[in-house]
């Protein structure tokens, strides 16, 4: 099987993904007790308020018409109208997912460009100071919690020194540098988590890698350690952390939401917060699926430059 | 006279661990000649795997050259820096094939990448000459259709196929010596007597001394001119293969035949034994194998150090029934000298190569 027929293939079972998704993601949110009427209008609003309200907004209607309602528009870009925004959702969603996209991707390049070369040199220099260094960086990065790291870098960092804003944000479209200087501190408190598992994943893959035996074949042709590492053991040792970083790389955009409520970044996993306290359905809907996607869309991309990486893949698919 | 290919002096490797020192190998001493195929026996741990790596310099991180010296050519492989040896020796002048061609390779890339690396490692060719060297090297081994294997990944070839991968890869660049450690326990037995086939075509057509190691007896009289015997970290025995067979030296060596099936004369019952090998954490004073051994004459033996090496017909033996001070009933054997050892007077010389 050559690579793109690999990818098609999987292009095309995301197609199921999806539906089996945005079925899944309709019938949890409506499984949330509560109505959205009573939401709205307090819960002083006499019972013909409440009905006139959910007729209005179509909630007496059985739940798979209801489904088959929201998901035909779903697959023309409309989600529905937000309860408590006053506006579509689609156009909400999409400005609170770039804002969170934004910190995940700052997040990941931080947290990669220090875990990776970290988590190598870790292990070539294996029970030395380096690795026991390292080793403590990454047992502190998942063992303080993010809401007392984050606090911590505004008291220093914000409030002390005054090197960056407390909190906000500022979209880059205004503002390019005001909005990376927003963007420091909330990356910084996200990162310190990420780069403890993926060093600590490719330290250990590295180890791992370099007692095969095709490394001391490789020694024994009279390849440089240089070569060896490089043109090998990198590309070897890589794999299996692509899965843990896109893994993290999922979880990170609906696990900003602390984050998000530290520095008030108005990110998509606050907003997610926010729609579920007021049981504004289309929104918690849209969010909900949206976040599924990415995942799913991580995933399969994970998958994708794994089978890339490594031409085993493809054969067991096969 | 001609010089031998590699000659091996007192070499002695000890691995550290926590809390002991392993003596591996112990005065190792054995050259191997221009074109031949010595074969290295012994049981499972005495130090066979140990002395092969040490030879390309490749043991553990926690094994050490503790004595003695490894001469190729004009060089001494004991001493060398990493960097000579990696450009002048390995893969260059001594290629070495390990035991499971299924971890040998670099599983995410083609074996084209990996036999033009080695290629263009340690010859000034281009990338077309180096391809074509490739191409070249896999239809040596016997791989059909080598130009379109070429982009093929390891996993793509049977075991058989990649072992002979392997050994296109270690043949490359011509080496003067090819170390093979047991290059056909992992495969099936049809297979694995291919790859013998292959390694005698190999030796036969090539000017590469081969040095094959196993455990199989068997194997060893299939294809090797001569064979060392080791036991416990010690070569107990070099012998041309015949006499070997016919007429042992070393007690070590009687054993370890009476203690195989034999196929061809169904004569001798099959005997173990006794005991077992020593723990070369603390390998017993004298002759390692006197504890088991069934002709002690000595008390040197027990006590004493090693025995030396003594000459008896064309073989080296080092065994205190050779030394007539202390086994009074044996007379005319000889210490090797130096400059007249083994194989240099009884194997026929097939030209100075180096
Ligand atoms: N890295 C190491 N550290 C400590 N001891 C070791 C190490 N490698 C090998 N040894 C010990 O050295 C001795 C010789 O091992 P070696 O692997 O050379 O034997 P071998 O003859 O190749 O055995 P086999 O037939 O099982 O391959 C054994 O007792 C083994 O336990
Ligand atoms: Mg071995």
């Amino acid at each position: 099987m050559e690579w793109y027929e690999y990818v098609l293939k999987r292009l095309l079972l995301f197609v199921p993904t999806l539906f089996g998704v945005s079925v899944f993601v309709f019938y949890l949110v409506h499984l949330v007790p509560g109505s959205p009427a009573v939401a709205m209008l307090g819960v002083r609003a006499t019972e013909e308020r409440v009905q006139e309200i959910e007729r209005e907004l179509g909630l007496h209607e059985p739940l798979p018409v209801q489904y088959v309602d929201w998901f035909s528009g779903v697959l023309v870009g409309n989600l529905g109208q937000s309860y408590s925004f006053n506006g579509p959702v689609a156009p909400i969603l999409a400005d609170r997912f770039f804002v969170s996209l934004e910190l995940v991707l700052l997040t990941l390049l931080v947290s990669l460009s220090v875990s990776i070369p970290l988590g190598i040199v870790a292990a070539l220099n294996k029970n030395s100071a380096v690795d026991y260094f390292s080793m403590g960086v990454g047992i502190t990065g998942v063992s303080v919690p993010t809401f007392f790291s984050g606090v911590v870098f505004i008291a220093i960092f914000a409030v002390g020194l005054s090197w960056f804003p407390v909190s906000g944000y500022v979209a880059p479209t205004e503002d390019l540098v005001e909005n990376l200087r927003h963007m420091v501190l909330p990356t910084l408190t996200m990162t310190l988590v990420a780069v403890a598992v993926a060093m600590r994943m490719m330290r250990s893959s590295m180890i791992e890698t370099l007692g095969e035996e095709y490394i001391r074949f490789l020694k024994a042709k009279g390849l440089r350690s240089r070569s060896i590492l490089f043109g090998h053991a990198l590309k070897n040792s890589f794999i299996p952390v692509i899965t843990v970083i896109g893994l993290q790389f999922g979880y990170m955009l609906s696990g900003a939401v602390v984050v998000e409520q530290i520095f008030a970044i108005p990110g998509l996993g606050r907003t997610v917060l926010q729609a579920v306290l007021q049981r504004d359905y289309p929104l918690v809907q849209g969010s909900v699926l949206l976040l599924a996607l990415w995942f799913s869309a991580v995933n399969l991309g994970t998958d994708l430059i794994i089978s890339y990486l490594d031409p085993r893949i493809m054969e067991e698919e096969a | 006279m001609t010089s031998p290919r590699l000659s091996v002096r007192d070499l002695q490797v000890t691995y550290t661990t926590k809390h002991d020192e392993v003596n591996a190998v112990d005065r190792v001493s054995f050259d191997v000649q221009n074109d031949e195929i010595f074969g290295i026996v012994g049981e499972s741990g005495c130090g066979k795997s140990t002395l092969a790596s040490t030879i390309l310099r490749l043991l553990d991180d926690n094994g050490e050259i503790t004595g003695g010296e490894i001469r190729y050519g004009d060089w001494d492989l004991a001493a060398m820096s990493e960097g000579e040896l990696a450009k002048q020796i390995r893969g260059r002048e001594i290629s070495m094939v390990f035991q499971d061609p299924n971890t040998s390779l670099d599983p995410v890339y083609t074996i084209g990448r990996q036999l033009i690396e080695t290629i263009r490692q340690h010859l000034d060719v281009s990338k077309q000459e180096a391809r074509k060297r490739a191409i070249q090297s896999l239809a040596d081994v016997g791989i059909p259709s080598p130009e379109d294997r070429l982009d093929d990944y390891p996993h793509q070839f049977s075991g058989g196929m990649r072992q002979r991968v392997v050994i296109a890869i270690a043949l490359s660049c011509d080496p003067g010596l090819l170390i093979a450690d047991e290059p056909t326990t992992g495969l099936d037995v049809s297979i694995q007597a291919q790859i013998l086939d292959l390694l005698e075509d190999i030796n036969a057509n090539h000017d590469t001394s081969i040095i094959l190691i196993t455990h199989d007896l068997g194997v060893v009289a299939e294809v090797c001119d001569r064979v060392g015997v080791m036991y416990a970290g010690n070569l107990v025995e070099v012998s041309p293969v015949d006499v070997v067979y016919d007429d042992p030296k070393h007690p070590y060596t009687e054993d370890l035949l009476r203690s195989i099936p034999e196929t061809h004369e169904m004569k001798s019952e099959l005997t173990v034994i006794k005991g077992t090998p020593p723990d070369l954490r603390e390998p017993p004073s004298g002759c390692r194998y006197h504890p088991r051994c069934t002709k002690v004459c000595s008390d040197a033996c027990e006590t004493g150090d090693i025995p030396q090496e003594y000459r008896e017909d064309g073989s080296v033996v080092r065994c205190y029934l050779y030394d007539p001070a202390e086994n009074p009933e044996y007379e005319g054997s000889a210490k090797v000298d130096e400059g007249q050892r083994d194989g240099q007077l009884e194997s026929p010389e097939r030209g100075d190569q180096l």
